[in-house]
């Protein structure tokens, strides 16, 4: 059920534009506030841009940031923790740097952050782009620590096991045997979180953008148009029901995925 | 009291002084984020002002000094001259807002009630409505009973709270128009008719929170009990023809234990939760001063309002720590 709903956004985000080809972007002040009809399925808004076309545009940023985001709190999360795990030497170092950023007020470092780079980084590599990195990197740079936990309790475990001290006695270095022996053991750990990375990630950036600190207003995200869709919400509820109900299908989905796959 | 709790959790002066430092570094860490980034608190100034007018106004801000100094004037203002304001002594300039020239803390204590009103409603309310969840799903796993409040818990943690309260505010405040969408914060608790007002206005705040937490906390509950259940104990209980009443009472006993630790270290992160909360429901607290200082550039509000979230979070681990070893004197 949950692997379905998944697929079934996922494609429709991906592969629906190049069947549906309205511009999302595109302004026409003559059809305003459009109920659903044939031209336009989901209606328009108070702009006239086509709602499913900018639903799927917005779907297509927030899973991006998503994905990229999980990847680079996976990346670092992991890395921590298989250094902090199997060299003891750095272990107290990088559990200190886990422990400091555990008792981080995040959110408000978020908001912080997302503020105080957004026009450095836009006048660099345009508003688009440096919404897209900053965001990225503020929410992957937040959200890695409890898997440099997991990640390193398991190395631990590991790292006494026969198979690893026989590998290791063949004559195998550091690099070789983590990459071959370690992650491979712990990859299913690594899957859950993340998963678990995918959707909090797209939760937090809805809540970046309903809190006015996310992307440009040209550029849809579910949060976003969400957050838009508030002003108008007595006359024209679909606008906030859309988007809202995407996200949570999305994160239930995924989080459902996660729960059955947590190793036992 | 806390005393004892700190000896006989085995929390020594080297934890405290711990704390102390990380509290330290914390500052330092949002200081210098501040400083490494680019912003200038003078950029909502016209560019028309002459440069001297504009080194003037700078000056007048103290942005003129190097930034170790600006640092350790702030920690002094933070830790030394405010303590002794509240105690009555006058110790020297205190902590002022850029954008209301009026001192922080006088800010932050004005705001603190809405808040807090909030965030403790929501929490109260969360636990009371995990307690039976995590119980139900906890006594028989994989029974429907079980399933229902695993999937209410899963859902109430998948639930962004923007779109929880949006959706509330939809349902309750436009269609059926029961409950007032916008939090009346002019309101004063007069008698009866201003309580029932406040505790009206407070439904779909707290509702909120109480969904998000509840569903954390019923999930944590459950695990503990299903973990319970498996112990020795239990099964003597059981063999004994115990009722189920006292068998659940053991049960329960040991399975709040991390309930209680997740119940302290959550704190800091409702506050969070609150910061979105309130915005959604335009209730006037202390998210709502943060996210106007962070707009408006206003340094020393942000500096003081992070910092004291990140304060909550070290004081919430302190007392998670002694909680979990006075309630549990294996570990002591």
């Amino acid at each position: 059920m949950a692997k379905r709903v998944l697929v079934l956004i996922l494609a429709l985000m991906l592969l629906g534009p190049l069947l549906w080809r309205i511009d999302p972007g595109l302004l026409d002040m003559r059809a305003r506030n459009l109920g659903p009809g044939l031209g336009h399925p989901l209606g328009t808004d108070q702009l006239g841009r086509d709602m499913l076309a900018r639903l799927m545009a917005g779907g297509r940023v927030s899973l991006a940031v998503g994905f990229c985001a999980s990847v680079l709190a996976v990346v670092l999360g992991t890395g921590v923790g298989v250094a902090a795990g199997w060299f003891r030497r750095l272990d107290g170092a990088l559990m200190r740097l886990v422990d400091l950023f555990l008792a981080l007020p995040l959110l408000p470092l978020l908001l912080l952050g997302v503020m105080l780079f957004r026009e450095p980084l836009a006048r660099a590599i345009g508003p688009a782009a440096g919404a897209f990195v900053l965001i990225v990197g503020a929410i992957g740079l937040t959200s890695w620590m409890q898997l440099a936990r997991v990640v390193r309790a398991e190395v631990m475990a590991l790292r006494g096991r026969e198979f690893i001290v026989a590998a290791r006695m063949v004559g195998n270095g550091s690099g070789r045997l983590i990459v071959r022996h370690l992650l491979p053991n712990i990859a299913p750990q690594i899957g859950v979180a993340a998963s678990l990375g995918f959707a909090s990630a797209i939760m937090t950036e809805s809540a970046l953008s309903f809190l006015g600190f996310g992307f440009p207003p040209d550029l849809p995200t579910w949060g976003r148009m969400l957050a838009e869709g508030v002003e108008q919400m007595q006359l024209y509820p679909a606008r906030v029901l859309l988007p809202g109900g995407l996200i949570l299908l999305t994160v239930l989905a995924v989080n459902a995925l996660a729960q059955v796959k947590v190793p036992r | 009291m806390g005393q004892r709790i700190v000896e006989r959790g085995g929390l020594g002066a080297g934890t405290l002084i711990g704390r102390l430092a990380l509290l330290l570094v914390i500052s330092g860490v949002i200081f210098l984020l501040i400083e490494a980034a680019p912003g200038d608190p003078l950029g909502q100034v016209p560019l028309t002002l002459s440069p001297e007018v504009r080194d003037r106004m700078r000056a007048a801000l103290g942005m003129d000094q190097p930034w170790h100094l600006r640092y350790l004037l702030w920690l002094k203002q933070l830790f030394w001259i405010e303590p002794l304001h509240w105690l009555g002594i006058d110790a020297g300039q205190r902590l002022i807002s850029y954008q209301s020239r009026a001192p922080v803390f006088d800010v932050i204590a004005e705001r603190l009630p809405q808040t807090l009103w909030v965030v403790g409603g929501g929490y109260l309310a969360g636990a009371a409505l995990a307690l039976p969840m995590g119980l139900i799903a906890g006594w028989r796993p994989g029974g429907w009973l079980d399933r229902a409040c695993t999937g209410l818990a899963m859902l109430g943690w998948s639930l962004p709270t923007f779109l929880t309260g949006v959706l509330l505010v939809l349902i309750f405040g436009v269609w059926l128009g029961w409950l007032p969408s916008v939090y009346d914060t002019t309101l004063r608790v007069q008698g009866w008719e201003g309580l029932a007002q406040q505790a009206r206005q407070m439904v779909m705040p707290v509702a909120v929170l109480a969904l998000y937490n509840a569903g954390q906390l019923s999930r944590v509950l459950r695990a503990a009990m299903v973990q319970a259940a498996a112990q020795d104990y239990i099964r003597t209980a059981r063999a004994k023809g115990m009722p189920t009443r006292v068998v659940l009472w053991h049960m329960l006993r040991n399975a709040l234990l991390p309930v209680v630790t997740v119940v302290a270290l959550g704190l800091p992160g409702v506050f969070g939760g609150a910061i979105i909360t309130e915005q959604v429901f335009r209730v006037n607290g202390l998210g709502q001063l943060l996210i106007g200082a962070v707009q408006a550039n206003d340094l020393p509000m942000v500096l003081t309002l992070t910092f004291l979230f990140g304060a909550l979070i070290v004081l919430c681990n302190l007392v998670a720590d002694a909680l979990y070893r006075w309630l549990d004197p294996r570990l002591g």
